[in-house]
């Protein structure tokens, strides 16, 4: 079966030509053949899954669909609380853990009619950019099994590519949809900080987590996207908006459009290929009727730094909760108390945690919470002006998605500077709380996918959907890795 | 600044992580160069900026101060793995 566009799927499903147990049963057959060299599944519940399918093919007999998107197979990435299955966040400190509930984003999917196959491998409580940060087994690009499939989502992007499941939801702190998007040729889109619930998502850092899915196609996206998208009264940080049918209202019409350019994402560190493709979609842009329009971000080379003392200082602060008392598994029980915390979060959790743990308490100490913490808070300010200077000339901004293609399995992980500034073009919309897409735009001379990134306005989701709908449309890449047929 | 053992170790104490030595050498070589490396925002005029919170200022929205979804209770607990007999056991506190 070569069809993985929802698009295709719902058609086919509505048509009665194909039925959610054959769409089902050609993923998990794909996942027991591919899965095993690919790393991106952490739990899959088979059974399940064929059950929830064959719900929704009587549904679909006896005329009553829950959605279009009812039948659909889809898997979740493990930060995402669900109430039938482990959820670990790839952490050992999360071992064994079954949530006692679902997710508000996982109950909207299964309302929806949803079929969820399991959950996706990611970095350590979402923190990394490769995937390497799994406690539990490595994920590899399905490109090039020697790279890495990006990250923190990186699972949840290489099971959508090698096309184990129709989407799959991610969440997105710092880059961590768009950038695992990028890598593995797929469409991925952060929405705008409470466009989705965030209740029953394992908080990394709350003022800039965002969950989001993943797709082969932004009609795939979207409409995932208008599923899971709402205010949540369980969420005090989303927003009562009206949500619009995004799938329904894709237009490529762009005439008149205007689009930024920030002069300060084509500096040192980008690849060739990668400003190449970027400039190319640029003059297609401009063939298509949109007004480009130079900007400036000026305050572009201080996001890493502001992210990673703002993010590990929420991190340092969520993590608190994990200390062998109520989630997951013990370790020094039985000595005192002090010594059970100290010893399961120094043995459970990994490296790259510890780290930001460390630093997050640093930067929020006595003596260091004013030059750090403080000072980043309000160089997050300016980001936010400077966007809305930007937004107030240009209706969205393109940009790449990364600075590279995906890099190999190794290449960064000693040198956690170089990971962290793979995240320059991702950050700034989780600062600033924007929506912002990716989209595949071509490939390298390795073959590997490249990735164009467009932000919006906040609560403009469609806006971005559009334009990436339209350069889809315009380009109609090939987006089957090779590496997997067999 | 720079980052001594002292304080690395006030640090860890501070974030309840038990490390080895070796450990905590190398987080120490680690975290000099992540906060030389953000120590760059001295550089940025912050004076007269408000810090920014959130992503979402304005449209923050008051709750009642319940729960309305049934999640808390034995539920929660049989997550433990100390649960026992309704309790979460734990190591003694007071000798």
């Amino acid at each position: 079966m070569e069809m993985f566009d929802i698009k295709d799927a719902i058609e086919l499903l509505s048509e009665k030509k194909i039925s959610s147990v054959e769409l089902t049963k050609n993923c998990l057959e794909k996942i027991s053949s591919i899965d095993q060299k690919l790393g991106s599944m952490l739990y899959v519940d088979g059974k399940k899954a064929l059950e929830d399918a064959k719900a929704s093919d009587e549904r679909r007999k006896s005329q009553s669909v829950l959605s279009d998107i009812d039948g659909i197979p889809v898997t979740l990435k493990d930060m995402i609380l669900t109430k039938d299955m482990p959820t670990t966040a790839s952490s050992r400190i999360l071992e064994g853990y079954i949530p006692p509930y679902d997710a508000t984003v996982v109950l909207k999917l299964k309302q929806a009619g949803a079929v969820i196959l399991g959950k996706t491998n990611q970095d350590e409580f979402a923190m990394g950019g490769s995937n390497e940060n799994s406690s539990y087994k490595p994920c590899f690009n399905p490109w090039d099994l020697t790279r890495t499939p990006g990250g923190s989502s990186g699972g949840s992007a290489a099971s959508v590519s090698a096309e184990m499941c129709f989407s799959s939801l991610g969440t997105d702190t710092g880059g961590s949809i768009r950038q695992p998007a990028a890598y593995c040729g797929a469409v991925g889109l952060k929405p705008t900080y409470g466009r989705v619930s965030r209740f029953g998502i394992i908080a990394f850092a709350s003022s800039l987590d965002q969950v989001g899915p993943i797709s082969k196609s932004v009609t795939g996206t979207a409409a995932i996207l208008s599923h899971i998208s709402g205010f949540d009264i369980n969420d005090s940080t989303s927003r009562n908006c009206s949500v619009p049918v995004f799938h329904k209202e894709l237009s490529r019409n762009l005439k008149g459009k205007k689009i930024g350019v920030p002069e300060e994402y084509f500096c040192d560190g980008i690849d060739v290929a990668v400003k190449k493709s970027i400039f190319s979609i640029i003059d297609l842009l401009k063939k298509s009727g949109c007004e480009i329009e130079n900007i400036s971000l000026p305050h572009t080379k201080y996001a890493v730094p502001t992210y990673y003392i703002i993010a590990t200082a929420e991190a340092s602060s969520n993590l608190s909760r994990y200390d062998g008392i109520r989630f997951g598994p013990r370790v020094g029980d039985e000595k005192s108390l002090l010594e059970l915390y100290e010893r399961t979060r120094g043995e459970l959790f990994g490296k790259e945690v510890k780290r930001r743990i460390a630093l997050g308490t640093h930067v929020l100490s006595a003596g260091y919470y004013d030059a750090y913490y403080l000072r980043a808070q309000k160089v997050r300010r300016l980001f936010a002006n400077d966007f809305k200077a930007a937004f107030s000339k240009v209706d969205l901004i393109i940009s790449p998605t990364a600075p590279t293609t995906a890099f190999r399995i190794g290449e960064k992980i000693d040198d956690p500077i170089a990971m962290y500034l793979n995240d320059v073009y991702t950050i700034s919309a989780n600062l600033a709380g924007l929506p912002a897409i990716s989209v595949p735009i071509g490939f390298d001379e390795a073959n590997l996918p490249i990735g164009a990134q467009l932000t919006g306005r906040p609560f403009h989701e469609q806006e971005i959907l559009n334009c990436a709908f339209h350069i889809e449309g315009e380009l109609n890449l090939n987006l089957s890795p090779a590496s997997l047929k067999s | 600044m720079a980052l001594d053992k002292d304080h690395m170790i006030k640090i860890i104490k501070l974030a309840r992580l038990a490390l080895k030595e070796s450990e905590l050498i190398s987080l120490e070589a680690d975290l000099q160069k992540i906060v030389k490396f953000v120590e760059q925002l001295s550089e940025v005029d912050i004076s007269e900026v408000e810090p920014m919170l959130h992503a979402q200022e304005d449209g923050l929205i008051m709750q009642e101060d319940d729960t309305p979804h049934e999640v808390i209770g034995l539920k929660a607990l049989l997550s433990s793995r100390g649960f026992e007999d309704g309790l979460i056991r734990v190591p003694r506190i007071i000798e």
